[in-house]
């Protein structure tokens, strides 16, 4: 066991039981998501297509948080965090609850992900559009954007007026 | 048959200043005047590739925008450091620097305050005007503020920069999408800081199928872009690198 490896373990609702897990070897970046392309997929719908990264940064490994369903840690909101041994987090506050563990114990392990591509070389882009159209939404409804999008009609007139005038004279 | 530039990334870090800085000289060299407008001062901005400090600038945006200067006023010609000695009579290439000190609170201020938004758009036009630019290239922060919403309203050419990374990913398409939703009439995208390693052609499907936009280049990450820390134009004191040679291109491909 190489001393860089570590395990994800899905958990039950209670917690107690281990479901499921994933050795991570040699690897400096884990992207965790529902999408087919993510390192450990979830069929859970709570979970976004891409919705968070394990990255290994000078502090040791990083939870960083992509999707705005969020990560959750003893019931609060977190954006990153730095994971030790046996912390549990939760993907979305309904989502699947992970354990990180530095330790890998062998007898538990079921597979389940494989890595057969290298993220380092292989680009994996996939748009959550679900968290796209939300985004937007979110912008498009504010007052500023309609209110810009009203006038912009307006200015774009009045440049053409300006540039009109400007080439006659 | 003048035309506004926005550069924008959704994320700090890109590379947006100094590929900006860049494209800029590239355009100008090739017998253009060209403005470049920055707005985001107070962070180490575009002023620091050009080796201007901002004391020496007497006017700024803020200033055309309060009213106190014509926008001409706070346009500095900084042709000599960014390219070489010109002529004087020589009206090309030319390139003139607009600062700013435009921060996200301050903007919001003066919309509370009953800005107009057609001031900076009759800004942009009377720089076109008077400086008879042929590009104005805007400069903007990064993420979603009001100023970036204008400044990509008012572009007639909307180029999107981001590192191929999933969160510069999934935040440039709402961007992206916005830009669409403003009817902005070109939208260009370049992948800058590319590892040797990557696939450059997957990723160049990835992002084209998933933005449904050009990519109009694809940027290695770059050592000696990082050693010049941003402390003059890439371009200009590496002429023959292959990350020129790209830069070139998409010059090329925003001035088509």
């Amino acid at each position: 066991m190489s001393s860089s490896s570590f395990a994800l373990e899905l958990l039950d609702a209670d917690g107690g039981h281990v479901l499921q897990t994933w050795e991570l070897g040699d690897r400096d970046l884990i992207y965790l998501g529902r999408s087919r392309d993510s390192d450990v997929v979830f069929s859970n719908p709570f979970v976004s297509r891409t919705h968070a990264a394990l990255q290994q940064t000078a502090e040791g490994w990083e939870l960083q948080v992509i999707s705005t369903g969020g990560v959750f840690v003893d019931g609060k909101r977190i954006e990153r965090l730095i994971l030790e041994d046996g912390v549990v987090f939760r993907l979305t506050d309904r989502g699947p609850w992970l354990r990180f563990q530095y330790e890998v114990s062998l007898e538990n392990q079921s597979g389940g992900a494989t890595f057969a591509f290298d993220p380092a070389r292989t680009p994996v882009f996939v748009l959550d559009d679900a968290q796209l159209k939300r985004e937007v939404e979110q912008i498009t409804g504010g007052n500023y954007f309609q209110e810009l999008q009203k006038r912009m009609a307006q200015i774009r007139s009045r440049t053409a007026t300006r540039k009109a005038a400007g080439e006659s004279s | 048959m003048s035309k506004i530039v926005a550069i924008h990334s959704f994320r700090g870090g890109t590379g947006k200043s100094n590929t900006t800085a860049n494209l800029s000289v590239l355009i100008a060299r090739a017998g253009n005047r060209v403005g470049i407008i920055d707005t985001d001062i107070h962070s180490p901005g575009i002023h620091v590739i050009f080796g201007r400090k901002p004391e020496s600038f007497h006017h700024t945006l803020n200033d055309y925008l309060h009213g106190k200067c014509s926008i001409k006023q706070a346009a500095y010609d900084v042709t000599e450091s960014a390219i070489g000695r010109v002529g004087p009579d020589d009206e090309r290439p030319r390139i003139f620097l607009i600062p700013s000190s435009i921060e996200v609170g301050e903007i919001a201020k003066v919309l509370r305050e009953g800005y107009d938004v057609a001031r900076l758009n009759d800004g942009f036009q009377d720089l076109l005007h008077d400086l008879k630019l042929d590009y104005l290239m805007i400069d903007t922060h990064p993420g979603v503020n009001e100023e970036t919403l204008l400044s990509i309203a008012i572009a007639n050419s909307f180029v999107l920069i981001l590192r191929p990374d999933s969160q510069d990913f999934q935040g440039t398409a709402v961007t992206l999408e916005l830009a669409r939703r403003l009817d902005v009439e070109r939208i260009q995208v370049i992948v800058n800081k590319i590892p040797p390693s990557m696939d450059r052609e997957l990723l160049r499907e990835q992002v084209e199928s998933g933005y449904q936009a050009p990519v109009i280049g694809m940027l290695p990450l770059c050592n000696e872009m990082a050693e010049l820390a941003s402390s003059g134009v890439f371009s200009n004191s590496h002429p023959d690198h292959p990350l020129t040679r790209e830069l070139v291109r998409i010059a090329d491909q925003i001035m088509n």
